[in-house]
């Protein structure tokens, strides 16, 4: 899964030109954190980033990709890059003192060197503290690039050390395009990107047969509600809540309940809009003709509302036909 | 890239490269050996990061025919596999041959092997050598160098620059030395041509362990060459490079003290033997103390004390014996280590006090100095 320089470009516009920013204006930190959720294209940018201090022709800070070591970036074969992985559940302090060993060493060949770890957060507390001391005062021409998910867990006095580098989530839309790639159908392709960032997420909840039917229940009641009230209380009672019976489920049921109004809405202002169920658009737009902006906005109200009471486990029975009540069109009851 | 070679002499070439690949490697490409074609002959290099060795074969060689060369080339062949074929050949002529790229094909008799190659391009760039920076030692002073210091060097990383053996150029001086902070060994050499611009290198004491090993005794000429990033040793047809230690090394000649209270002259053999002996009821776990203390009579006495086993003594006749009284206590196996590396018979030993560092060197001249620390006994 190597990206070319343009995609990342459109992946990660900011993170890009600050990287070449440091480069172009000399200004090379000893350390860095790449922070950001998987599938926002970090390994790709370290390379990219490892190509930009490496390359022997640059030019306008984009590297050549052609040169020996660009070749050897992508090959692995660099002999002044190292890239540390973690071993089982953590990294550990012996791959460290490898490390440690190899960068107090001059580089195998002129020019940076440059060393990786993956999963930064993985470190554990005896590897971190190893790397603190290393991480302080490096000898040489030496930058570390720190790759994590979740910073938190990075030790402060390593975080503090560091400059961050922070990815912005993927734009759903390239997450839907590659989906529909992958074999998708559009209209799962848009619930799932929806519902997460994750390609690897969005890919297993798409073959995940509960997720497959919430999201057909969710789409039945909003049309029954639209038509008539007491038929909704019935759906309820009868389907909903027997298939949603853990919190965890409920949540994702209102939320994607929630997505529901939130294409109305969107059809209503703008017919291009990227839907969450493109496969409903008619439905929907002809729900939005007749719904008021006004009615519509205090109807997703009324489910996030729905959704902090569930947190207050609220009776989940009760709750139901109050969000029904309150959804349905004509007078607020509750 | 096509061309001929005789076995043997390829056979030769590989074994001395083979030493420094290492089975574990971060680096892919190095798991093999690169070989370079050219009109003059073929070059084998091999390589674990830290060292590289290079072999040059030529064309001809004492009017053989070594290498028939058809087509000039480079290609990066897996290093076991390759070695391990070689070995087996059936016949003394091999012909090697790279087809498209990395397809390369080894025949010799009957036989013929395909193996797939990787690209020349991958492997590790060696630095460019300016040949008039380089010195030359002769091989067999190289070599009691290498012994003479390297023993001192840290083995705990706590200070990885200390983990090598420091080259200082001082004028037409060259200094060794190498501490792990508790003892010190110090070479000094008179050399010509010594390089001005690079003056101070660590040299890993691992990559001279392994240059000790590929060094024959003679004493032909080694050339050295110093450069900031890298030290290279060439023999006659043997290239050895070491990456260098980054970081600076610590000023040790302050360290060295210039007045003594008590100075000692004592047969190095005998003190030797004495130590080792003392030593066998030294615990190795409290840094194999031993005491040393001086008597009436020219005399020294070597104890150890250690109350669960028992204690030795033993009385030593000094050569000359000048100065204040003393007792010290120190490491065994430092002492030992220092008596063993400084050659000759007589070492002379100068202290300054029990709390203070002492020096070992010989009588002859101050090329050895060996420094050590004592341990402090209540």
């Amino acid at each position: 899964m190597t990206r070319t320089i343009e995609e990342l470009t459109k992946l990660q516009p900011v993170v890009m030109k600050q990287l070449q920013t440091i480069v172009e204006k000399n200004r090379l930190a000893h350390a860095y954190i790449f922070e950001g959720e998987k599938g926002t294209g970090k390994r790709d940018v370290v390379s990219f980033f490892m190509k930009l201090l490496l390359c022997g022709n640059l030019s306008k800070n984009v590297p050549c990709e052609t040169c020996r070591n660009c070749r050897r970036i992508d090959s692995g074969n660099h002999p002044n890059i190292w890239q540390i992985e973690p071993d089982g559940q953590f990294i550990k302090i012996d791959q460290i003192r490898e490390l440690v060993a190899e960068v107090k060493m001059t580089g195998v060949e002129e020019g940076k060197k440059i060393y990786v770890l993956h999963h930064a957060d993985k470190l554990n507390i005896a590897s971190a503290n190893m790397l603190l001391k290393f991480l302080e005062e490096p000898d040489g021409q030496v930058v570390a690039i720190l790759l994590t998910e979740q910073i938190q867990s990075i030790i402060p006095t390593i975080r503090s050390r560091c400059q961050h580098i922070k990815f912005a989530k993927a734009p759903r839309t390239n997450l839907m395009e590659q989906l529909i790639e992958q074999g998708l159908t559009k209209s799962m392709a848009s619930t799932t990107s929806m519902v997460t960032n994750d390609i690897d997420t969005a890919f297993a909840l798409a073959n995940d047969e509960q997720f497959v039917l919430a999201r057909k229940t969710v789409l039945k009641l909003v049309e029954i509600v639209h038509q008539n009230i007491h038929e909704a209380l019935l759906f309820i009672h009868e389907e909903w809540l027997p298939l949603f019976k853990e919190k965890e489920d409920m949540e994702l049921a209102l939320d994607l309940l929630l997505f529901a109004y939130r294409d109305i809405v969107a059809i209503k202002a703008n017919q291009q809009a990227v839907c969450t169920y493109p496969d409903m658009y008619q439905r929907f737009n002809d729900m939005a003709l007749v719904l008021t902006y006004e009615k519509l906005s205090s109807q997703m109200q009324s489910i996030l509302q729905a959704r902090t009471n569930l947190n207050r486990n609220m009776n989940r029975t009760l709750l139901m036909e109050q969000l029904m009540l309150n959804l349905q069109e004509g007078y607020t009851f509750v | 890239m096509k061309f001929n070679i005789l076995r043997d002499h390829l056979l030769a070439g590989l074994n001395d490269v083979m030493k420094a690949v290492s089975s574990k490697t971060t680096i892919p490409i190095l798991t093999g050996i690169k070989i370079d074609v050219t009109n003059e002959g073929m070059t084998l290099t091999g390589s674990d990061a830290d060292i590289t060795i290079q072999t040059f074969i030529p064309v001809e060689e004492n009017g053989e025919q070594i290498i028939n060369i058809t087509q000039t080339g480079s290609i990066v062949l897996q290093a076991r596999m390759f070695n391990e074929i070689v070995r087996k050949l059936p016949t003394n002529e091999v012909e090697i041959e790279v087809t498209n790229g990395v397809a390369t094909i080894i025949r010799s008799g009957k036989s013929e092997f395909h193996l797939i190659g990787s690209d020349a391009t991958e492997y590790p760039q060696l630095p460019e050598l300016a040949a008039d920076r380089q010195f030359t030692i002769p091989t067999d002073l190289l070599k009691s160098i290498i012994r003479e210091t390297v023993f001192a060097v840290a083995t705990s990383e706590s200070r990885p620059v200390l983990t090598g053996v420091n080259w200082k150029v001082d004028g037409d001086e060259l200094i060794c030395v190498a501490t792990d902070s508790h003892r010190l060994a110090r070479r000094k050499v008179n050399l010509e041509n010594l390089p001005t611009d690079v003056t101070s290198v660590v040299i890993p004491g691992k990559s001279l362990n392994e240059l000790n090993k590929i060094l024959e005794d003679t004493n032909n000429p080694v050339q050295i060459v110093l450069t900031s990033q890298h030290v290279l040793f060439k023999t006659d047809d043997v290239l050895f490079f070491s990456r260098l230690l980054e970081g600076n090394y610590p000023d040790t000649s302050r360290l060295i003290p210039e007045e003594f209270k008590t100075m000692i002259t004592i047969n190095g053999k005998s003190l030797l033997q004495a130590i080792d002996r003392a030593s066998l009821l030294a615990r190795e776990d409290r840094n194999n103390v031993v005491r040393f203390e001086t008597l009436e009579n020219q005399t020294v006495e070597i104890s150890s004390n250690s109350p669960e086993i028992g204690k030795v003594e033993e009385q030593i006749q000094v050569e000359s014996l000048e100065g204040e009284t003393l007792k010290i206590s120190f490491s065994a196996k430092y002492m030992m280590e220092a008596l063993k590396a400084i050659d000759g018979q007589d070492v002379v030993i100068e202290f300054t006090g029990a709390m203070r560092p002492f020096i070992l060197r010989s009588v002859a001249d101050d090329a050895i100095l060996q420094l050590i620390l004592p341990v402090r006994t209540y």
